[in-house]
């Protein structure tokens, strides 16, 4: 047991479990938490490939559709429920990463943002032309594989499972020798490369792994509106959403999209009514933050206090 | 009179400290080397001189004025140039591009195309070829050509014989006397010391960042330079 | 429309977009920058070009030259005022910032105009056309396509005659040595930006003549100037012109056989491109490096 307190273990997995019970005891919006939760999973996976391989992605919708559209197809055509459908869409985003690594893997930098962006406007495009997925009119889930009863309750508890898997993975994986390389090729990918790292296949470990966790929240995500078509699933705005949460918490930290998160979702709420002004805050603070505030929100407390809430860091004894 | 003054000049490179507290001076027509072994300083310091690295501590004056901490490119225009290690042309500009690249910013002065080619004349039969296809020799030609171009008072020369063949560090080199008669004050940075010497008047050897002798460059022995470069005495 | 007649068209269309394609390469050429507001620029100036001709008595050609002044005055400004402070190894801080700038175009673009689809009537010339041998091609497409060369050889003018021009590419081989040239980095830098956010803004403008546009197509143009890029290599004017001429021609076939299908066959064709350098690995870092 002490072992663990001192494994600087103890704090995170502690909160973990009180926002959890929290989320779970108390009388708040079950669909807004969820969606909070899906976007939380997905900003930690964006942030995996992002801020610790150096590859920015602006092209990651493309795996919230695919999940989106995979459980759908699946529930629909196969008559598995939905819940196991969603292992679907994580199997089909690994493959299907893969096959796009295949395709971008000589491309870095720039190449790498909108080569990745031209795939997911191609899927889009594709599934809009497909009639077997309903083409541009989208696809209605079979209502028979869900039960209205307990619906509400099961999304809610996949999109808080997801959630707790991600954080804790991505954080198991920061702690573990994959981590330690992964902050290398952060820190100075060239510098990585010449002490032995294998940064290619570290950095298609965090792809795939962005691309699963995408993939699964976009299926969630998805099952609870009952509805799905191509315009919506594969919109650049998930992408947005996720960037601006990850720059303005703070790149490259477990900490920085959590905070990002309670700042995005408590400017939603409090914009609601205000319509395209809070896309236009929103591209306003992703244009400024990088200028005034490089490390985001949790890179500047860092810089001040140097807490660790999720101790990545190791300091040699 | 004092044309370039380093006074206890310490330069950085992020946290690294690459010189401690130099002093330098050179005069107006003058020829100065500095030696020292790899990782000595001597790049550093130029790179101090002509703003392209500034000095974190000391001051760097040129012509009376400070210029420590000015911009590169308001330095280059008072009169300092730079033919920089590894000659770096521009590769995607033929050599008469690379050279009018020197000339557009220049100051007044005696320097033109013409007086260029009449320095190194074989650089009239190459002079439309692409940079990126010379030989090493050649592009070291254009490299000081372009240097000299912007007419500078103080011309800073890094390692011109680095990867060429003797003979052609010896046609480079008896273009000096050329270059100094228009009066340009010198400053090279050079390893191979015989060659050091005898195209400069005062010498100054540097050491893990400091230096350790300076003197006219016909009256220090090559026993001293041999300690101070190599810090096998107390110095 | 017979296919000879669509290829003619593809090609027409296909010198606007070696131009988006133009505008972007030289700020990755020469800056490093990539600017993902580009596809928002080239729509922004069409806008421009629409209210100028509606609230003010100016004549077409003086509208283009109006809106191309705004266009490199706003490429300098953002440069000088943004993405100067964020040069370096990093890559990712400057797309971040023009990522949320092409937002703020975006949606400041709803704001104001609302977000139907718009384009720009030039009166007769719209239907003018010439045939020859049985096709028939629209006089417009073939001014356009006239113009887009033109600046193609104006743009190749200026990079090799002009001091300008020839320090732009100095800065794309070494900025620093540059520098101990005399020049300040900042201002070519500026002037950059400048040029190729015009040299987009007269292209998006041609293009909203000849067809229609809203707030949403930036995207669309972004993606096009980035194929035109990597299909004609960087750092080649030819390149982005041929490229251009490509990806033109594979999207109006695409669109005669598949009319809603967008550009998706662009994207098609640009992955086909990728692959096949990929295949042969020299060739391919040869040019990736450059």
């Amino acid at each position: 047991m002490s072992t663990f307190l001192r494994s600087g273990l103890a704090l995170p997995a502690l909160g973990l479990a009180v926002v959890a019970a929290a989320l779970i005891l108390l009388p708040i919006d079950r669909r807004l938490a969820m969606e909070v939760l899906l976007v939380l999973a997905m900003a930690q996976g964006w942030n995996l490939l992002c801020g610790y391989t150096g590859l920015l992605s602006f092209g990651h919708h493309a795996f919230v559709g695919l999940g989106a559209y995979v459980l759908f197809m699946t529930v629909n055509t196969t008559g598995l429920s939905p819940a196991w459908s969603i292992l679907a869409a994580a199997l089909v985003a690994l493959v299907v990463g893969l096959g796009m690594w295949a395709l971008l893997r000589k491309l870095r930098g720039p190449y790498f943002s909108i080569g990745i962006w031209v795939l997911a406007d191609s899927l889009r495009l594709l599934f809009a032309q497909w009639e077997w997925v309903g083409s541009s009119r989208g696809i209605v889930l079979n209502p028979m594989s869900i039960d209205a009863s307990t619906f509400a309750d099961t999304v809610f508890y996949l999109a808080l499972g997801l959630a707790l898997v991600t954080v804790l993975g991505v954080f198991a994986l920061l702690r573990s020798r994959t981590g330690l390389a992964l902050m290398a090729i952060r820190d100075n990918e060239a510098g990585a490369a010449s002490v032995g790292i294998a940064v290619a296949r570290n950095q298609l470990a965090a792809f795939l792994i962005s691309a699963v966790v995408c993939a699964a929240a976009g299926a969630i995500y998805y099952l609870s509106v009952l509805y799905v078509d191509p315009s919506g699933a594969f919109d650049i705005d998930w992408q947005i959403r996720v960037l601006f949460i990850v720059i303005v918490g703070g790149l490259g930290s477990i900490e920085g999209p959590i905070i990002g998160i309670v700042i995005y979702f408590g400017l939603r709420e409090l914009f609601r009514d205000a319509g395209d002004l809070f896309l236009i805050f929103q591209g306003l603070t992703a244009f400024l933050v990088p200028l005034i505030m490089p490390g985001g929100i949790w890179g500047l407390i860092q810089s001040r206090t140097g807490w660790q809430l999720f101790p990545t860091r190791r300091i040699a004894q | 009179m004092t044309l370039l003054a380093l006074e206890g000049v310490d330069v950085f490179y992020g946290d690294l400290q690459a010189t401690f507290g130099v002093d330098l001076h050179v005069e107006e027509g003058e020829a100065v080397a500095l030696i020292g072994a790899n990782g000595a300083g001597k790049s550093t310091l130029l790179r101090a001189m002509i703003g392209l690295t500034p000095a974190r501590r000391g001051t760097v004056t040129f012509d009376g004025e400070n210029i420590t901490r000015q911009r590169c490119d308001l330095v280059a225009r008072r009169g300092v140039a730079i033919v920089p290690e590894g000659r770096r042309l521009f590769a995607s500009l033929t050599v008469e591009e690379n050279l009018l690249m020197g000339a557009a910013r220049a100051r007044p002065g005696p320097w033109t195309l013409d007086s260029v080619f009449d320095l190194f004349p074989a650089m009239r039969d190459f002079r439309h070829h692409n940079a990126a296809e010379l030989s090493g020799g050649q592009q070291q030609m254009v490299a000081v050509g372009r240097a000299l171009l912007t007419n500078p008072r103080l011309l800073l020369c890094d390692e011109l014989s680095l990867g060429l063949a003797p003979k052609v560090v010896g046609e480079i080199y008896s273009c000096f006397a050329g270059i100094r008669e228009k009066g340009v004050s010198i400053i090279l940075v050079e390893q191979d010391i015989a060659r050091a010497r005898s195209a400069s008047n005062r010498l100054y050897c540097l050491l893990k960042g400091r230096v350790t002798l300076e003197g006219a460059s016909d009256a220090v022995s090559l026993d001293d330079i041999s300690h101070a470069y190599f810090g096998d005495r107390r110095q | 429309m017979s296919y000879v007649e669509a290829i003619l068209n593809g090609l027409m269309v296909g010198g606007l977009y070696g131009l988006f394609g133009l505008g972007l390469a030289l700020a990755f050429g020469i800056m490093r920058i990539v600017n993902i507001a580009h596809g928002e620029f080239v729509v922004l100036a069409a806008y421009l070009g629409v209210t100028l001709l509606a609230v003010t008595p100016l004549p077409l050609p003086v509208v283009v030259v109006v809106v191309a002044a705004a266009a490199f005055a706003l490429g300098w400004a953002l440069q000088a005022t943004m993405l100067n402070r964020l040069l370096g190894p990093n890559p990712v801080p400057a797309m971040v910032v023009t990522m949320g700038l092409s937002i703020v175009l975006r949606n400041v673009l709803v704001e104001l105009y609302g977000a139907d689809i718009q384009s720009i009537d030039i009166g007769p010339l719209q239907n003018m056309g010439i045939g020859f041998a049985g096709l028939s091609i629209g006089l417009l497409p073939i001014l356009i396509f006239i113009i887009s060369v033109i600046l193609f050889i104006g743009v190749n003018l200026l990079l090799t005659r002009t001091t300008i021009g020839r320090a732009f590419r100095a800065a794309a081989d070494d900025h620093e040595i540059l520098e101990t040239l005399g020049f300040n980095r900042r201002r070519i830098y500026n002037a950059a930006l400048g040029l190729a956010v015009a040299l987009s803004a007269v292209a998006g403008l041609l293009l909203a003549m000849r067809s229609s546009f809203t707030p949403f197509s930036g995207v669309e143009r972004l993606l096009i100037a980035f194929e035109v890029v990597i299909i004609g290599g960087l750092g080649s004017l030819r390149g982005c012109f041929l490229g251009g001429l490509f990806l033109g021609v594979v999207q109006v076939l695409g669109l005669k056989l598949y009319p809603n299908a967008g550009p998706l066959f662009g994207h098609l064709a640009f992955f086909i491109v990728l692959l096949v350098r990929q295949s042969n690995l020299g060739l391919f870092l040869a040019w990736g490096r450059k």
